[in-house]
Protein backbone atom coordinates (compact mmCIF):
# COMPACT_ATOMS: atom_id res chain seq x y z
CA UNK A 1 0.00 0.00 0.00
CA UNK A 2 1.37 3.16 -0.67
CA UNK A 3 0.80 6.55 1.50
CA UNK A 4 -0.41 9.57 0.27
CA UNK A 5 2.66 11.26 -0.50
CA UNK A 6 3.98 8.02 -2.57
CA UNK A 7 0.69 7.53 -4.34
CA UNK A 8 0.44 11.55 -5.76
CA UNK A 9 4.39 11.16 -6.55
CA UNK A 10 3.54 8.63 -9.14
CA UNK A 11 0.37 10.02 -10.37
CA UNK A 12 1.71 14.06 -10.62
CA UNK A 13 4.72 12.52 -12.71
CA UNK A 14 2.23 10.09 -14.81
CA UNK A 15 0.12 12.91 -15.38
CA UNK A 16 2.84 15.44 -16.01
CA UNK A 17 4.67 13.03 -18.70
CA UNK A 18 1.27 13.31 -20.44
CA UNK A 19 1.64 17.10 -20.83
CA UNK A 20 -0.35 18.42 -17.93
CA UNK A 21 0.23 21.33 -16.13
CA UNK A 22 -0.99 19.65 -12.57
CA UNK A 23 -1.13 22.11 -9.58
CA UNK A 24 -0.93 20.38 -5.99
CA UNK A 25 -3.54 20.45 -3.47
CA UNK A 26 -5.89 22.49 -6.04
CA UNK A 27 -9.15 23.91 -4.03
CA UNK A 28 -11.67 22.64 -6.37
CA UNK A 29 -15.07 24.31 -6.16
CA UNK A 30 -18.33 24.34 -8.32
CA UNK A 31 -21.70 24.06 -7.23
CA UNK A 32 -22.02 20.87 -4.83
CA UNK A 33 -18.89 19.58 -5.56
CA UNK A 34 -16.24 21.10 -3.37
CA UNK A 35 -12.89 19.66 -2.24
CA UNK A 36 -9.20 20.00 -2.10
CA UNK A 37 -8.05 17.85 -5.46
CA UNK A 38 -4.40 16.23 -4.67
CA UNK A 39 -3.40 16.94 -8.34
CA UNK A 40 -5.58 19.18 -10.75
CA UNK A 41 -4.85 21.03 -14.67
CA UNK A 42 -7.48 23.72 -14.07
CA UNK A 43 -7.07 24.08 -17.97
CA UNK A 44 -7.73 21.35 -19.05
CA UNK A 45 -9.91 19.77 -16.73
CA UNK A 46 -7.86 16.71 -15.51
CA UNK A 47 -6.72 15.64 -12.46
CA UNK A 48 -6.60 12.84 -9.73
CA UNK A 49 -7.28 12.17 -6.24
CA UNK A 50 -5.50 9.40 -4.22
CA UNK A 51 -7.85 8.95 -1.30
CA UNK A 52 -6.12 7.85 1.67
CA UNK A 53 -7.60 7.60 5.08
CA UNK A 54 -3.84 9.60 6.45
CA UNK A 55 -4.88 13.06 4.48
CA UNK A 56 -8.91 12.72 5.53
CA UNK A 57 -9.63 12.00 2.48
CA UNK A 58 -12.65 9.42 3.31
CA UNK A 59 -14.75 12.17 5.62
CA UNK A 60 -14.12 14.59 2.73
CA UNK A 61 -15.54 13.20 0.15
CA UNK A 62 -18.77 11.56 0.45
CA UNK A 63 -19.89 9.10 -1.50
CA UNK A 64 -22.87 11.79 -2.78
CA UNK A 65 -20.19 13.86 -3.86
CA UNK A 66 -17.91 11.02 -5.37
CA UNK A 67 -21.16 10.22 -7.62
CA UNK A 68 -21.51 14.01 -8.52
CA UNK A 69 -17.90 14.06 -9.36
CA UNK A 70 -18.73 10.79 -11.60
CA UNK A 71 -21.62 12.50 -13.28
CA UNK A 72 -19.64 15.41 -14.38
CA UNK A 73 -17.23 12.85 -16.21
CA UNK A 74 -19.96 10.83 -17.50
CA UNK A 75 -21.04 14.06 -19.37
CA UNK A 76 -16.95 14.75 -20.30
CA UNK A 77 -17.15 18.07 -18.01
CA UNK A 78 -14.43 17.12 -16.10
CA UNK A 79 -11.80 14.24 -15.60
CA UNK A 80 -10.59 13.14 -12.23
CA UNK A 81 -9.05 10.04 -11.62
CA UNK A 82 -10.44 8.66 -8.31
CA UNK A 83 -7.58 6.26 -6.41
CA UNK A 84 -8.47 4.44 -3.12
CA UNK A 85 -5.07 3.70 -1.57
CA UNK A 86 -6.68 0.20 -0.56
CA UNK A 87 -6.70 -0.75 -4.67
CA UNK A 88 -3.57 -0.51 -5.67
CA UNK A 89 -0.40 -2.93 -4.59
CA UNK A 90 2.11 -1.16 -5.84
CA UNK A 91 3.71 1.99 -7.79
CA UNK A 92 4.39 0.21 -10.79
CA UNK A 93 0.43 -0.64 -10.98
CA UNK A 94 -0.50 2.97 -10.15
CA UNK A 95 1.69 4.04 -12.65
CA UNK A 96 0.08 1.97 -15.32
CA UNK A 97 -3.79 2.58 -14.31
CA UNK A 98 -2.78 6.77 -14.31
CA UNK A 99 -1.21 6.11 -17.94
CA UNK A 100 -4.16 3.84 -19.17
CA UNK A 101 -6.26 6.58 -17.81
CA UNK A 102 -5.11 9.53 -19.43
CA UNK A 103 -5.32 7.69 -22.89
CA UNK A 104 -8.67 6.82 -22.35
CA UNK A 105 -9.11 10.82 -21.39
CA UNK A 106 -7.44 11.38 -24.96
CA UNK A 107 -9.46 8.80 -26.32
CA UNK A 108 -12.55 10.37 -25.22
CA UNK A 109 -11.68 14.13 -26.21
CA UNK A 110 -11.08 12.87 -29.79
CA UNK A 111 -13.89 11.07 -30.33
CA UNK A 112 -15.87 14.37 -28.76
CA UNK A 113 -14.04 16.46 -31.14
CA UNK A 114 -14.54 14.04 -34.05
CA UNK A 115 -18.33 14.11 -33.47
CA UNK B 1 5.75 -28.03 97.94
CA UNK B 2 7.57 -27.40 94.40
CA UNK B 3 10.29 -26.47 93.99
CA UNK B 4 10.49 -23.50 91.19
CA UNK B 5 12.97 -22.78 88.40
CA UNK B 6 13.92 -19.36 86.30
CA UNK B 7 12.74 -19.18 82.93
CA UNK B 8 15.63 -20.21 81.44
CA UNK B 9 16.12 -23.30 83.47
CA UNK B 10 12.55 -24.07 82.45
CA UNK B 11 13.28 -23.17 78.99
CA UNK B 12 15.99 -25.45 78.82
CA UNK B 13 14.55 -28.56 79.90
CA UNK B 14 11.23 -27.69 77.62
CA UNK B 15 13.34 -27.75 74.51
CA UNK B 16 15.54 -30.78 75.54
CA UNK B 17 12.08 -32.80 76.51
CA UNK B 18 10.68 -31.76 72.67
CA UNK B 19 13.99 -33.00 71.39
CA UNK B 20 13.34 -36.09 73.08
CA UNK B 21 9.88 -36.66 72.20
CA UNK B 22 10.49 -35.50 68.76
CA UNK B 23 12.87 -38.43 68.33
CA UNK B 24 10.49 -40.84 69.47
CA UNK B 25 7.56 -40.12 67.44
CA UNK B 26 10.06 -40.42 64.45
CA UNK B 27 9.80 -43.82 65.99
CA UNK B 28 6.17 -44.42 65.92
CA UNK B 29 5.96 -43.22 62.67
CA UNK B 30 8.57 -45.87 61.77
CA UNK B 31 6.90 -48.23 63.21
CA UNK B 32 3.67 -47.50 61.58
CA UNK B 33 4.87 -47.44 58.07
CA UNK B 34 6.47 -50.84 59.02
CA UNK B 35 3.52 -52.20 60.23
CA UNK B 36 1.23 -51.36 56.90
CA UNK B 37 3.84 -52.29 54.78
CA UNK B 38 3.33 -55.99 56.72
CA UNK B 39 -0.35 -55.66 56.97
CA UNK B 40 -0.65 -55.37 53.09
CA UNK B 41 1.95 -58.29 52.34
CA UNK B 42 -0.69 -60.40 54.64
CA UNK B 43 -3.51 -59.05 52.65
CA UNK B 44 -1.88 -59.93 49.86
CA UNK B 45 -1.46 -63.90 50.86
CA UNK B 46 -4.47 -63.61 52.23
CA UNK B 47 -5.95 -63.10 49.08
CA UNK B 48 -3.52 -65.47 47.66
CA UNK B 49 -5.18 -68.12 49.86
CA UNK B 50 -8.61 -67.15 49.37
CA UNK B 51 -8.10 -67.82 45.26
CA UNK B 52 -6.48 -71.58 46.16
CA UNK B 53 -9.22 -72.38 48.67
CA UNK B 54 -12.03 -71.17 46.16
CA UNK B 55 -9.92 -73.46 43.36
CA UNK B 56 -9.65 -76.04 45.35
CA UNK B 57 -13.29 -76.03 46.48
CA UNK B 58 -14.18 -75.54 42.76
CA UNK B 59 -11.55 -77.36 40.83
CA UNK B 60 -14.12 -77.88 37.94
CA UNK B 61 -17.63 -76.94 37.19
CA UNK B 62 -19.37 -80.32 36.72
CA UNK B 63 -22.40 -80.75 38.62
CA UNK B 64 -21.45 -83.21 41.16
CA UNK B 65 -18.24 -80.50 42.31
CA UNK B 66 -20.85 -77.15 41.91
CA UNK B 67 -23.06 -79.50 44.48
CA UNK B 68 -20.83 -80.41 46.75
CA UNK B 69 -18.58 -77.03 47.21
CA UNK B 70 -22.40 -75.32 47.55
CA UNK B 71 -23.23 -78.02 50.52
CA UNK B 72 -19.72 -77.34 52.11
CA UNK B 73 -19.88 -73.78 52.19
CA UNK B 74 -23.77 -73.07 52.14
CA UNK B 75 -23.45 -71.32 49.29
CA UNK B 76 -26.86 -71.26 48.22
CA UNK B 77 -26.77 -68.32 45.21
CA UNK B 78 -24.61 -70.96 43.02
CA UNK B 79 -26.87 -73.53 43.55
CA UNK B 80 -29.97 -71.34 42.12
CA UNK B 81 -27.77 -70.17 39.74
CA UNK B 82 -25.23 -72.98 39.38
CA UNK B 83 -22.50 -72.15 36.81
CA UNK B 84 -22.35 -75.43 35.11
CA UNK B 85 -26.25 -74.78 33.91
CA UNK B 86 -25.30 -71.12 32.97
CA UNK B 87 -22.40 -72.77 31.19
CA UNK B 88 -24.28 -75.26 29.30
CA UNK B 89 -26.84 -72.56 28.06
CA UNK B 90 -24.67 -70.08 27.38
CA UNK B 91 -22.33 -72.65 25.45
CA UNK B 92 -25.86 -74.10 23.08
CA UNK B 93 -26.34 -70.27 22.75
CA UNK B 94 -23.26 -69.79 21.21
CA UNK B 95 -23.24 -73.32 19.48
CA UNK B 96 -26.28 -71.68 17.66
CA UNK B 97 -24.67 -68.23 16.78
CA UNK B 98 -21.62 -70.58 14.98
CA UNK B 99 -23.92 -72.49 12.87
CA UNK B 100 -26.15 -69.15 12.02
CA UNK B 101 -23.01 -67.72 11.29
CA UNK B 102 -21.84 -70.35 8.49
CA UNK B 103 -24.95 -70.51 7.04
CA UNK B 104 -24.90 -66.13 6.89
CA UNK B 105 -21.33 -66.53 5.12
CA UNK B 106 -22.78 -69.20 2.94
CA UNK B 107 -25.68 -67.02 1.94
CA UNK B 108 -23.59 -63.99 1.50
CA UNK B 109 -20.88 -65.92 -0.74
CA UNK B 110 -23.32 -66.96 -2.82
CA UNK B 111 -25.07 -63.41 -3.12
CA UNK B 112 -21.91 -61.92 -3.92
CA UNK B 113 -20.66 -64.74 -6.61
CA UNK B 114 -23.46 -64.01 -8.50
CA UNK B 115 -23.43 -60.51 -8.89
CA UNK B 116 -21.99 -59.52 -12.29
CA UNK B 117 -19.68 -56.85 -10.53
CA UNK B 118 -17.88 -59.83 -9.40
CA UNK B 119 -18.30 -62.41 -11.98
CA UNK B 120 -16.59 -59.45 -14.27
CA UNK B 121 -14.14 -58.45 -12.05
CA UNK B 122 -11.04 -59.22 -14.36
CA UNK B 123 -13.12 -57.88 -17.30
CA UNK B 124 -13.91 -54.56 -15.56
CA UNK B 125 -11.23 -54.14 -13.22
CA UNK B 126 -7.84 -55.56 -14.08
CA UNK B 127 -4.83 -53.71 -13.63
CA UNK B 128 -4.21 -51.85 -17.29
CA UNK B 129 -6.62 -53.89 -19.43
CA UNK B 130 -9.80 -54.00 -17.34
CA UNK B 131 -12.70 -51.51 -19.46
CA UNK B 132 -13.82 -49.57 -16.43
CA UNK B 133 -9.61 -48.97 -15.76
CA UNK B 134 -9.46 -47.76 -19.44
CA UNK B 135 -12.50 -46.09 -19.98
CA UNK B 136 -11.81 -44.10 -16.90
CA UNK B 137 -7.81 -43.12 -18.52
CA UNK B 138 -9.14 -42.78 -21.59
CA UNK B 139 -11.79 -39.41 -20.18
CA UNK B 140 -8.50 -38.33 -17.99
CA UNK B 141 -6.60 -37.69 -21.17
CA UNK B 142 -9.63 -36.44 -23.08
CA UNK B 143 -10.53 -33.99 -20.11
CA UNK B 144 -6.79 -32.89 -19.85
CA UNK B 145 -5.88 -30.33 -22.16
CA UNK B 146 -9.40 -28.13 -20.91
CA UNK B 147 -8.03 -29.23 -17.34
CA UNK B 148 -5.00 -27.01 -18.37
CA UNK B 149 -6.69 -24.49 -20.24
CA UNK B 150 -8.75 -23.83 -16.71
CA UNK B 151 -5.66 -24.07 -14.98
CA UNK B 152 -3.64 -21.49 -16.96
CA UNK B 153 -6.66 -19.19 -16.70
CA UNK B 154 -6.81 -19.44 -12.91
CA UNK B 155 -6.49 -15.73 -11.61
CA UNK B 156 -8.38 -14.36 -8.25
CA UNK B 157 -9.70 -11.90 -10.62
CA UNK B 158 -11.07 -14.54 -13.12
CA UNK B 159 -14.53 -15.12 -11.88
CA UNK B 160 -15.06 -11.45 -11.91
CA UNK B 161 -13.99 -10.81 -15.12
CA UNK B 162 -16.96 -13.21 -16.15
CA UNK B 163 -19.63 -11.55 -13.47
CA UNK B 164 -18.77 -8.55 -15.21
CA UNK B 165 -19.06 -9.73 -18.58
CA UNK B 166 -15.47 -8.33 -19.37
CA UNK B 167 -14.31 -8.31 -23.26
CA UNK B 168 -18.04 -8.25 -24.34
CA UNK B 169 -19.93 -5.24 -25.66
CA UNK B 170 -22.05 -5.34 -22.32
CA UNK B 171 -19.25 -4.60 -20.36
CA UNK B 172 -20.12 -1.30 -18.60
CA UNK B 173 -17.62 -0.47 -15.57
CA UNK B 174 -17.08 3.34 -16.82
CA UNK B 175 -13.18 4.31 -17.15
CA UNK B 176 -13.06 6.67 -14.23
CA UNK B 177 -13.62 4.08 -12.12
CA UNK B 178 -10.03 2.23 -10.90
CA UNK B 179 -12.12 -1.03 -11.40
CA UNK B 180 -11.91 -0.56 -15.31
CA UNK B 181 -7.81 -0.14 -14.79
CA UNK B 182 -7.99 -3.57 -12.59
CA UNK B 183 -9.96 -5.58 -15.03
CA UNK B 184 -8.18 -4.62 -17.61
CA UNK B 185 -4.91 -5.54 -15.77
CA UNK B 186 -6.28 -9.15 -14.86
CA UNK B 187 -7.37 -9.57 -18.23
CA UNK B 188 -4.13 -9.03 -19.58
CA UNK B 189 -2.39 -11.41 -17.24
CA UNK B 190 -4.82 -13.98 -18.09
CA UNK B 191 -4.24 -13.68 -21.59
CA UNK B 192 -0.40 -13.89 -21.35
CA UNK B 193 -0.92 -16.93 -19.15
CA UNK B 194 -3.29 -18.62 -22.05
CA UNK B 195 0.25 -17.79 -24.27
CA UNK B 196 -0.68 -15.19 -26.73
CA UNK B 197 -2.89 -12.04 -27.47
CA UNK B 198 -6.16 -12.94 -27.59
CA UNK B 199 -9.26 -10.74 -27.29
CA UNK B 200 -10.35 -11.38 -24.16
CA UNK B 201 -14.00 -12.35 -25.45
CA UNK B 202 -11.93 -15.45 -26.96
CA UNK B 203 -10.46 -15.98 -23.77
CA UNK B 204 -13.49 -16.03 -21.90
CA UNK B 205 -15.06 -18.39 -24.36
CA UNK B 206 -12.45 -20.80 -24.52
CA UNK B 207 -12.09 -20.57 -20.99
CA UNK B 208 -15.99 -21.11 -20.88
CA UNK B 209 -16.20 -24.43 -23.28
CA UNK B 210 -13.23 -25.73 -21.39
CA UNK B 211 -14.82 -25.43 -18.02
CA UNK B 212 -18.28 -27.14 -19.35
CA UNK B 213 -16.10 -29.75 -21.04
CA UNK B 214 -14.06 -30.93 -17.43
CA UNK B 215 -17.54 -30.99 -15.96
CA UNK B 216 -19.08 -33.23 -18.50
CA UNK B 217 -15.59 -35.31 -18.20
CA UNK B 218 -15.54 -35.36 -14.12
CA UNK B 219 -19.07 -36.37 -13.92
CA UNK B 220 -18.12 -39.50 -16.54
CA UNK B 221 -15.11 -40.01 -14.35
CA UNK B 222 -16.56 -40.20 -11.33
CA UNK B 223 -19.60 -42.37 -12.09
CA UNK B 224 -16.94 -45.15 -13.59
CA UNK B 225 -14.85 -44.56 -10.60
CA UNK B 226 -18.24 -45.00 -7.90
CA UNK B 227 -18.55 -48.26 -9.97
CA UNK B 228 -15.20 -49.26 -9.85
CA UNK B 229 -15.05 -48.44 -5.86
CA UNK B 230 -18.66 -50.21 -5.61
CA UNK B 231 -16.46 -53.82 -7.85
CA UNK B 232 -13.74 -53.51 -5.27
CA UNK B 233 -15.66 -53.61 -2.15
CA UNK B 234 -17.62 -56.33 -3.44
CA UNK B 235 -14.40 -58.37 -3.66
CA UNK B 236 -13.60 -57.49 -0.54
CA UNK B 237 -16.24 -58.32 1.09
CA UNK B 238 -15.70 -61.89 -0.69
CA UNK B 239 -12.30 -62.39 0.48
CA UNK B 240 -13.58 -61.14 3.93
CA UNK B 241 -16.24 -64.01 4.09
CA UNK B 242 -14.26 -66.51 2.55
CA UNK B 243 -11.58 -65.92 5.29
CA UNK B 244 -14.09 -66.23 7.40
CA UNK B 245 -15.57 -69.32 5.98
CA UNK B 246 -11.55 -71.04 6.45
CA UNK B 247 -11.52 -70.29 9.65
CA UNK B 248 -14.72 -71.56 10.52
CA UNK B 249 -13.83 -74.64 9.06
CA UNK B 250 -10.11 -74.76 10.80
CA UNK B 251 -12.01 -74.29 14.23
CA UNK B 252 -10.14 -71.01 14.29
CA UNK B 253 -13.32 -68.57 14.12
CA UNK B 254 -13.40 -66.19 17.10
CA UNK B 255 -16.49 -67.25 18.19
CA UNK B 256 -14.94 -70.70 18.00
CA UNK B 257 -12.22 -69.77 20.01
CA UNK B 258 -14.71 -67.94 23.01
CA UNK B 259 -16.64 -70.79 22.77
CA UNK B 260 -12.94 -72.63 24.15
CA UNK B 261 -12.27 -70.62 26.57
CA UNK B 262 -16.29 -70.70 27.87
CA UNK B 263 -15.74 -73.26 30.62
CA UNK B 264 -12.50 -71.09 31.69
CA UNK B 265 -13.83 -68.26 32.03
CA UNK B 266 -17.11 -69.82 33.70
CA UNK B 267 -15.02 -71.43 36.00
CA UNK B 268 -12.46 -68.38 36.81
CA UNK B 269 -15.97 -66.44 37.57
CA UNK B 270 -18.11 -69.02 40.08
CA UNK B 271 -14.74 -69.69 41.74
CA UNK B 272 -14.00 -65.03 42.11
CA UNK B 273 -18.15 -65.36 43.21
CA UNK B 274 -17.56 -68.38 45.84
CA UNK B 275 -14.36 -66.10 46.95
CA UNK B 276 -16.89 -63.30 48.26
CA UNK B 277 -19.06 -65.57 49.80
CA UNK B 278 -16.13 -67.07 51.55
CA UNK B 279 -15.00 -63.55 52.17
CA UNK B 280 -17.89 -62.98 54.21
CA UNK B 281 -18.25 -66.12 55.97
CA UNK B 282 -16.99 -67.19 59.15
CA UNK B 283 -15.11 -69.93 58.80
CA UNK B 284 -15.55 -71.38 61.94
CA UNK B 285 -19.60 -72.24 60.89
CA UNK B 286 -18.35 -74.97 58.42
CA UNK B 287 -14.85 -76.09 60.30
CA UNK B 288 -16.91 -79.83 61.52
CA UNK B 289 -17.68 -79.98 57.42
CA UNK B 290 -14.40 -79.31 56.46
CA UNK B 291 -13.17 -81.40 59.27
CA UNK B 292 -14.29 -84.40 57.33
CA UNK B 293 -11.68 -82.86 54.17
CA UNK B 294 -8.09 -82.58 55.45
CA UNK B 295 -6.87 -81.17 52.29
CA UNK B 296 -9.84 -78.44 52.03
CA UNK B 297 -9.39 -77.75 55.80
CA UNK B 298 -5.90 -77.12 55.73
CA UNK B 299 -6.43 -74.42 52.84
CA UNK B 300 -9.43 -72.71 54.72
CA UNK B 301 -7.19 -72.46 58.10
CA UNK B 302 -4.66 -70.81 55.81
CA UNK B 303 -6.65 -68.49 54.85
CA UNK B 304 -8.54 -68.29 57.85
CA UNK B 305 -5.09 -67.85 59.91
CA UNK B 306 -4.17 -64.82 57.93
CA UNK B 307 -7.29 -63.16 58.20
CA UNK B 308 -6.54 -63.32 61.92
CA UNK B 309 -3.00 -62.42 61.30
CA UNK B 310 -3.76 -58.91 59.25
CA UNK B 311 -6.78 -58.16 62.25
CA UNK B 312 -3.96 -58.98 65.47
CA UNK B 313 -1.95 -56.68 63.64
CA UNK B 314 -3.96 -53.72 62.76
CA UNK B 315 -5.13 -53.64 65.85
CA UNK B 316 -1.87 -54.17 67.76
CA UNK B 317 -0.84 -51.45 65.79
CA UNK B 318 -3.60 -49.17 66.22
CA UNK B 319 -3.43 -49.65 70.01
CA UNK B 320 0.34 -50.06 70.85
CA UNK B 321 1.36 -47.06 67.52
CA UNK B 322 -1.68 -45.12 66.64
CA UNK B 323 -2.95 -44.15 70.04
CA UNK B 324 0.60 -43.51 71.96
CA UNK B 325 1.66 -41.77 68.75
CA UNK B 326 -1.40 -39.11 68.98
CA UNK B 327 -1.18 -38.60 72.72
CA UNK B 328 2.51 -37.74 72.03
CA UNK B 329 1.75 -35.42 69.13
CA UNK B 330 -0.78 -33.18 71.55
CA UNK B 331 1.90 -33.63 74.20
CA UNK B 332 4.58 -32.09 71.48
CA UNK B 333 2.00 -29.41 70.13
CA UNK B 334 1.55 -28.30 73.78
CA UNK B 335 4.92 -27.94 75.10
CA UNK B 336 6.08 -25.88 71.82
CA UNK B 337 2.88 -23.58 72.54
CA UNK B 338 4.17 -22.96 76.02
CA UNK B 339 7.78 -22.41 74.34
CA UNK B 340 6.59 -19.87 72.23
CA UNK B 341 5.04 -18.21 75.29
CA UNK B 342 7.20 -18.09 77.81
CA UNK B 343 10.13 -16.48 75.59
CA UNK B 344 7.88 -13.53 75.54
CA UNK B 345 9.96 -10.89 77.58
CA UNK B 346 6.79 -10.53 79.77
CA UNK B 347 7.30 -13.83 81.61
CA UNK B 348 11.19 -13.23 82.52
CA UNK B 349 10.68 -13.17 85.78
CA UNK B 350 8.35 -15.95 86.08
CA UNK B 351 9.43 -18.94 88.31
CA UNK B 352 8.03 -22.46 87.14
CA UNK B 353 7.76 -25.93 88.48
CA UNK B 354 9.11 -28.75 86.46
CA UNK B 355 7.48 -31.65 87.54
CA UNK B 356 5.48 -31.54 84.30
CA UNK B 357 8.67 -32.64 82.75
CA UNK B 358 9.03 -36.10 84.64
CA UNK B 359 5.48 -36.68 83.73
CA UNK B 360 6.13 -36.16 79.79
CA UNK B 361 8.88 -38.29 80.66
CA UNK B 362 7.02 -40.96 81.96
CA UNK B 363 4.59 -40.61 79.00
CA UNK B 364 7.36 -41.38 76.77
CA UNK B 365 8.88 -44.15 78.23
CA UNK B 366 5.70 -45.59 78.41
CA UNK B 367 5.65 -45.17 73.93
CA UNK B 368 8.37 -47.14 73.87
CA UNK B 369 7.40 -49.56 76.29
CA UNK B 370 4.61 -50.18 74.20
CA UNK B 371 6.78 -49.84 70.99
CA UNK B 372 8.75 -52.79 72.29
CA UNK B 373 5.57 -54.95 72.60
CA UNK B 374 4.20 -54.08 69.27
CA UNK B 375 7.66 -55.25 67.39
CA UNK B 376 7.69 -58.06 70.05
CA UNK B 377 4.08 -58.64 68.93
CA UNK B 378 4.52 -58.14 65.13
CA UNK B 379 7.85 -60.59 64.97
CA UNK B 380 5.38 -63.41 66.03
CA UNK B 381 2.29 -62.79 64.10
CA UNK B 382 4.59 -61.85 60.92
CA UNK B 383 6.68 -65.03 61.75
CA UNK B 384 3.65 -67.52 62.26
CA UNK B 385 3.46 -70.44 59.44
CA UNK B 386 1.51 -73.29 61.40
CA UNK B 387 -1.54 -73.21 60.34
CA UNK B 388 -2.19 -76.95 60.32
CA UNK B 389 -2.29 -76.43 64.24
CA UNK B 390 -5.28 -73.96 64.14
CA UNK B 391 -8.84 -75.22 64.65
CA UNK B 392 -11.76 -73.90 63.35
CA UNK B 393 -14.25 -73.53 65.90
CA UNK B 394 -15.31 -71.13 68.47
CA UNK B 395 -13.28 -72.66 71.32
CA UNK B 396 -9.69 -71.95 69.88
CA UNK B 397 -7.84 -68.53 70.46
CA UNK B 398 -5.79 -68.11 67.60
CA UNK B 399 -3.46 -65.04 69.16
CA UNK B 400 -2.30 -68.06 71.53
CA UNK B 401 -1.07 -70.17 69.17
CA UNK B 402 0.49 -67.62 66.47
CA UNK B 403 2.27 -65.78 69.32
CA UNK B 404 2.84 -68.96 70.78
CA UNK B 405 0.85 -67.96 73.99
CA UNK B 406 4.19 -65.88 74.69
CA UNK B 407 2.45 -62.22 73.80
CA UNK B 408 -0.10 -60.64 76.49
CA UNK B 409 -3.01 -58.90 74.11
CA UNK B 410 -5.94 -58.11 76.10
CA UNK B 411 -6.07 -54.55 74.06
CA UNK B 412 -7.19 -56.93 71.57
CA UNK B 413 -11.24 -57.35 71.84
CA UNK B 414 -11.20 -61.11 70.89
CA UNK B 415 -8.43 -62.07 73.41
CA UNK B 416 -9.68 -60.41 75.94
CA UNK B 417 -13.04 -61.12 75.29
CA UNK B 418 -12.23 -64.93 75.07
CA UNK B 419 -10.56 -64.66 78.88
CA UNK B 420 -12.85 -63.43 80.15
CA UNK B 421 -15.99 -66.10 78.90
CA UNK B 422 -12.63 -68.51 79.53
CA UNK B 423 -11.25 -67.37 83.25
CA UNK B 424 -9.07 -70.60 83.56
CA UNK B 425 -7.66 -71.11 80.28
CA UNK B 426 -3.91 -72.36 80.02
CA UNK B 427 -2.50 -72.25 76.35
CA UNK B 428 -1.02 -75.98 75.40
CA UNK B 429 2.05 -75.99 72.86
CA UNK B 430 0.68 -78.34 69.73
CA UNK B 431 2.09 -81.57 70.03
CA UNK B 432 5.50 -82.07 68.54
CA UNK B 433 5.62 -83.18 65.29
CA UNK B 434 8.58 -85.50 64.86
CA UNK B 435 11.81 -84.36 64.84
CA UNK B 436 10.79 -80.98 66.27
CA UNK B 437 12.61 -80.59 69.25
CA UNK B 438 11.49 -76.78 69.78
CA UNK B 439 7.79 -78.06 70.26
CA UNK B 440 6.10 -79.66 73.67
CA UNK B 441 3.66 -79.49 76.07
CA UNK B 442 4.42 -76.45 77.44
CA UNK B 443 2.16 -74.30 78.97
CA UNK B 444 2.47 -70.74 79.28
CA UNK B 445 0.88 -68.64 82.00
CA UNK B 446 -0.69 -65.30 81.05
CA UNK B 447 1.40 -62.83 83.38
CA UNK B 448 -1.62 -60.24 83.76
CA UNK B 449 -3.63 -62.59 85.62
CA UNK B 450 -5.11 -64.32 83.12
CA UNK B 451 -4.07 -67.88 81.45
CA UNK B 452 -2.99 -67.90 77.56
CA UNK B 453 -5.42 -70.10 76.30
CA UNK B 454 -5.39 -72.12 73.23
CA UNK B 455 -7.30 -75.43 74.91
CA UNK B 456 -10.48 -74.91 77.29
CA UNK B 457 -10.05 -76.50 80.27
CA UNK B 458 -13.59 -78.66 80.56
CA UNK B 459 -14.53 -76.34 83.67
CA UNK B 460 -14.76 -73.49 81.33
CA UNK B 461 -18.62 -72.59 81.97
CA UNK B 462 -19.11 -71.13 78.17
CA UNK B 463 -18.31 -75.12 77.24
CA UNK B 464 -20.11 -76.65 79.63
CA UNK B 465 -23.20 -75.16 77.95
CA UNK B 466 -22.52 -75.12 74.15
CA UNK B 467 -19.12 -77.22 73.68
CA UNK B 468 -17.68 -80.63 74.06
CA UNK B 469 -15.19 -81.05 71.32
CA UNK B 470 -11.54 -79.63 73.36
CA UNK B 471 -9.23 -82.01 71.51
Amino acid sequence: MLSESQGCAVLKESFQAAGYDIRDGYDFSEGVIRFQVDGFDPSQRVGFEYITTEAGDRSELSQEMIAAIEARIAHGELFILLVDEYDVGSEAELRQHAERFLSMVAAHRQRTKES
Amino acid sequence: MAFLRDRSEYLSQAMQTQFQLRNTLGQLEWQQTETRREVSSLVSRSETALAELAAALLPDLAPATVDAAVALTGYRTMAVRNPAAELQQASAKLRAQITERGHVIEQELARIEAEPMFQNRLLLRAPRTGTLVREIRELEEFRQPFAETLHKCDHPRMQRLLDVEYGLPSYSVPFWRLSYYSDWKAADEISAQLGGNKPFAEVRSEYLSARDAVSVYDTKISKLRTEFAKGEEVERDHSLFTAEKKALADGKHPLQEQLAKMPEQFLKDARIQLERHLADLDLVMIGDRLQQMPQLELLAKRYYGLRKQTEYLRQTSAQLIDGPKSALEQTMSKLQSDINKYQRPKYAGKRFDLAPFDKMKERERRCLDMMQRKQQAQAAIVSFHAYEHGRLDEDFLWWDLITDGQVKANYIDEVARFKAMHPTYKYRRPKPKLGDETSGEVEFIDDDGNAAVAVIDTIDSFHQHHHTDFS
